[in-house]
């Protein structure tokens, strides 16, 4: 419980840290036409290119972004 | 839910120049379902605008299915778990069949996540699903890779 904690602390100071610094980067993925098999479009997502820890899916910082607030000033 | 979400949403789109019609937002159903009252706003605000919106991972959240009738949903995105089951002995395919069963009565389209083969390629076109996105096609790149893509106009 103590370890989790202090990893979600450190997240959420990281993610403060991660603001100010812009390591946030959108990428683009491909959404196919199924009947013409071409790209109709892309959904846009949130990547963080974490200094140290390199590049972080949304599934490990989106959630705590969303319970502190934080979420606001990335998607700035 | 952010108060000023539709302001931010104009400002957008009139820095960007961009044509409301042209931009679709993804919501899932936990965010509609824990706030009701606001989304009803939001959702209505968006589609006066021409937004276009679908709901995110369906199928792993809430299980009721009222709230499709109430809000001005184009599509259903269907979850990754049941589209990467797809292959196995059909358990995902009855579940992607259902969704598309339901959208297709809901008169909105579906959107199929999580494509990694050819065999759920083949599957998700025989249930006529609009849509499809994952890393068969493409893994999410950066700008300008994103626009190599559009350049070289693969079909698959």
């Amino acid at each position: 419980m103590h370890a989790r904690a202090m990893a979600r602390l450190q997240l959420e100071t990281d993610l403060r840290r991660a603001i100010e610094r812009h390591e946030f980067r959108l990428h683009y993925q491909p959404i196919v036409s199924l009947a013409t098999g071409l790209i109709a479009g892309f959904e846009a997502l949130v990547r963080w290119q974490h200094p140290e820890r390199g590049l972080i899916p949304p599934t490990a910082f989106i959630p705590v972004a969303e319970e502190t607030g934080l979420i606001v000033p990335i998607g700035r | 839910m952010q108060p000023d979400l539709l302001v931010q949403i104009d400002h957008i789109l009139q820095q960007t120049r961009l044509e409301a019609r042209t931009l679709t937002l993804e919501i899932t159903e936990s965010v509609i379902m824990d706030n009701i009252a606001s989304t009803t706003t939001l959702l209505s605000g968006l589609k006066a605008r021409h937004v276009r919106l679908h709901i995110d991972d369906f199928g792993m959240g809430y299980s009721s299915l009222s709230y499709l009738h109430r809000f001005p949903i184009d599509a259903l995105k269907i979850d990754r778990s049941f589209v990467s089951r797809i292959g196995h002995r059909g358990e995902g395919l009855a579940v992607v069949r259902a969704i598309r069963t339901l959208a297709e009565n809901l008169e909105i389209g579906v959107t199929a996540e999580g494509v990694e083969t050819a065999e759920q390629l083949v599957q998700l076109r025989a249930l006529q699903c609009e849509y499809g996105q994952g890393y068969f096609f493409s893994k999410p790149v950066e700008g300008e890779a994103a626009e190599g893509l559009i350049r070289a106009a693969q079909r698959w």
